[in-house]
């Protein structure tokens, strides 16, 4: 069964643009479902119609198999979320703040105080326990908002850049726990920057830009479709700007990005590594210039995002 | 429990820590035992409404009145900050109907008004004369909500559409002296009273709140109280109204 269905869904916010402009995609019961872009690409827009807080401007959407416009309270009595906008009680301790949002959620009173010390244990939060929220560091109240969500059960949960601000450890020891979740049967829809974690964590994932997906597969078929590709990095002295128009005009279906100055290299995506290489030796013979560094390297789930999201940019 | 309920509690206890409780609670004491019994040294007492008043006997009601404005503050504040700190959002993505939320708002300013209420008549009753009646009760019950709605459905509005802290705050400081002092709660507004103010307070809807608990606690009620509480019941909904339209403008949706 699916736990979302998106079919051509078009939001705007000013009536003139859309931002996100016809998706379609299912997520199954069960799946972590990873979905990707760059800032503005509209994860969080699609995210608020998921959870109801906002209207499809147009296309149809059912979460757990009710339609978000007609049944959104049925919905969000079914699913967990946690926005990318930070949200805490700022005058309550961490400790009251995970009482009062059990009370919202109407956790029965005898299982109320065992949930929450598990998870003040479990996500390190004893130190902090009594602190005022107001008072903690910006990752301490982001993963205060990630463990109060953890309080109640949902079938679905949504995850919006959960891990931003979190230190390595908390990070892994929060997705370690998404996996377990997922593994009982909890359905996650997540979104992140961060695509080391996308890799670890999700089954699938969605590649958006500009409010349309341009990709949407397994994390394996993504790579294998990628698969002749290299990502080459190159960093050379006096011209950048002029090796990458080079290979820009003359690397057919190659995506070239870069800042093009000193410290940061030109990245190339391309399945012609030989001509690459011979486009660059051909600039450094005529510019007189030194290679400062070369790499090539296997493609990574970055460079399919990078890819994706470049090839259409380029368009 | 109740979702309505819930969401009351919530408010409840995360707007009203022990500073803001004590500043609720302080502020109107100091007015009525400070202004109270030292201006009581040098008005004695007066006639008022056909019969001899000492001063603090006069504004206890008032005080109590007052309260209205205490509780409809902590709604329209809440509101602001819910929206400040995310947490509107949380809670509109959680079981609960936007209906759910604001309504829990207003019972919430209700039940802190009617806490302030109890608290400045306990203060009060060992220094005033009061002869009130069942039927007074009920009107000073009518009086609070009427009042209550009306000035906290203001502050609703205001905490929907005001971004800024300082904003939020300068206003409706203002907004609490210009009405406390515009109003009959410190003196009566008689034939003498300066035509200027007695136009302000005749504008004010705390005034009708006034001069209905003061004549509920002196048991001098009457005709005047339908249109007391015609006034209230009309400021309520045109107020509640505005606010209702301020509150679903309030920035998440996209256009359908
Ligand atoms: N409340 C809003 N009102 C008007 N426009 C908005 C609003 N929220 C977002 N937008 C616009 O919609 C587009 C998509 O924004 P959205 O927040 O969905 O992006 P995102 O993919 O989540 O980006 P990020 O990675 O930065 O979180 C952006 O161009 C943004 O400017
Ligand atoms: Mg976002």
């Amino acid at each position: 069964m699916n736990s979302i269905e998106v079919s051509d869904l078009k939001v705007s916010y000013d009536g003139k643009k859309y931002v996100v402009d016809g998706l379609s995609f299912d997520v199954e019961e069960g799946e972590i479902f990873g979905f990707l872009g760059p800032n503005g690409a509209g994860k969080t827009t699609t995210i608020r119609v998921l959870t109801t807080l906002i209207k499809p401007t147009q296309g149809t959407v059912n979460v757990l198999g009710m339609d978000v416009t007609k049944r959104g309270l049925e919905i969000r009595k079914r699913i967990g979320v946690i926005l990318q906008q930070p949200s805490y009680e700022w005058n309550l301790s961490v400790e009251k703040n995970m009482y009062i949002y059990a009370t919202l959620w109407n956790i029965p009173r005898s299982q109320v105080k065992k949930r929450i010390d598990e998870l003040i244990e479990k996500f390190d939060l004893a130190e902090i326990r009594k602190v005022s929220a107001a008072d903690i560091s910006i990752g301490q109240r982001r993963r205060l908002q990630l463990v109060r969500e953890l309080i109640h059960d949902s079938e679905l949960l949504f995850l919006d850049e959960p891990t931003i601000g979190l230190d390595p450890i908390a990070r892994k020891n929060l997705l370690t726990y998404f996996k377990s979740l997922a593994k009982d049967g909890t359905t996650i829809f997540f979104t992140t920057h961060n695509l080391e974690e996308a890799d670890f964590l999700c089954d699938r994932v969605g590649i958006i830009n500009h409010g349309r997906l341009y990709a949407i597969d397994s994390i394996d078929n993504l790579k294998a479709t990628y698969e002749g590709d290299r990502t080459i990095e190159v960093l050379v002295n006096k011209a950048p700007e002029r090796l990458a128009e080079k290979l820009k005009s003359r690397l057919v279906g190659a995506v070239v990005d870069g800042t093009f100055n000193k410290e940061s290299p030109i990245k190339i995506v391309t399945n012609k590594v030989p001509d690459a290489m011979e486009i660059i030796n051909e600039y450094i013979k005529e510019e007189g210039d030194s290679l400062l560094w070369l790499n090539i390297k296997k493609t990574e789930l970055e460079d399919v995002f990078f890819k994706v999201v470049g090839e259409q940019q380029n368009e | 429990m109740n979702s309505t309920i819930r969401l009351t509690y919530r408010i409840i206890r995360s707007a009203l820590d022990v500073n803001t409780i004590s500043f609720l609670i302080l502020l109107p004491v100091g007015y009525l035992l400070i202004m109270g019994l030292m201006m009581g040294s040098i008005i004695h007492s007066f006639n008022y409404g056909g019969s001899n008043l000492s001063y603090v006997s006069f504004i206890a009601p008032g005080i109590v009145a007052d309260q209205i404005l205490m509780g409809g503050s902590m709604a329209g504040w809440v509101l602001w900050s819910d929206k400040r700190t995310g947490m509107l959002e949380q809670i509109f993505s959680m079981p609960f109907s936007r209906f759910q939320y604001q309504l829990s708002n207003l019972i919430a300013m209700i039940l802190v008004t009617f806490g302030g209420a109890l608290i400045m008549i306990l203060v009060a009753i060992p220094f005033i004369s009061i002869n009130i009646t069942a039927y007074g009760f009920l009107l000073v019950f009518i009086y609070l909500v009427l009042g209550t709605l009306t000035f906290g459905s203001i502050m609703l509005a205001l905490g929907a559409t005001v971004r800024s802290n300082q904003v939020f705050n300068v206003i409706s400081n203002v907004m609490f002296f210009v009405v406390t002092f515009t109003s009959s709660v410190f003196y009566p507004i008689t034939s003498q009273t300066p035509r200027p103010l007695a136009m302000a307070a005749m504008l004010n809807p705390l005034t009708y709140v006034v001069d209905g608990i003061r004549g509920a606690f002196l048991n001098t009620s009457g005709v005047a109280d339908v249109y007391y509480i015609a006034v209230l019941v009309t400021t309520s909904a045109i107020f509640m109204a505005i606010a209702s339209l301020t509150y679903r403008r309030i920035k998440l949706s996209a256009t359908v």
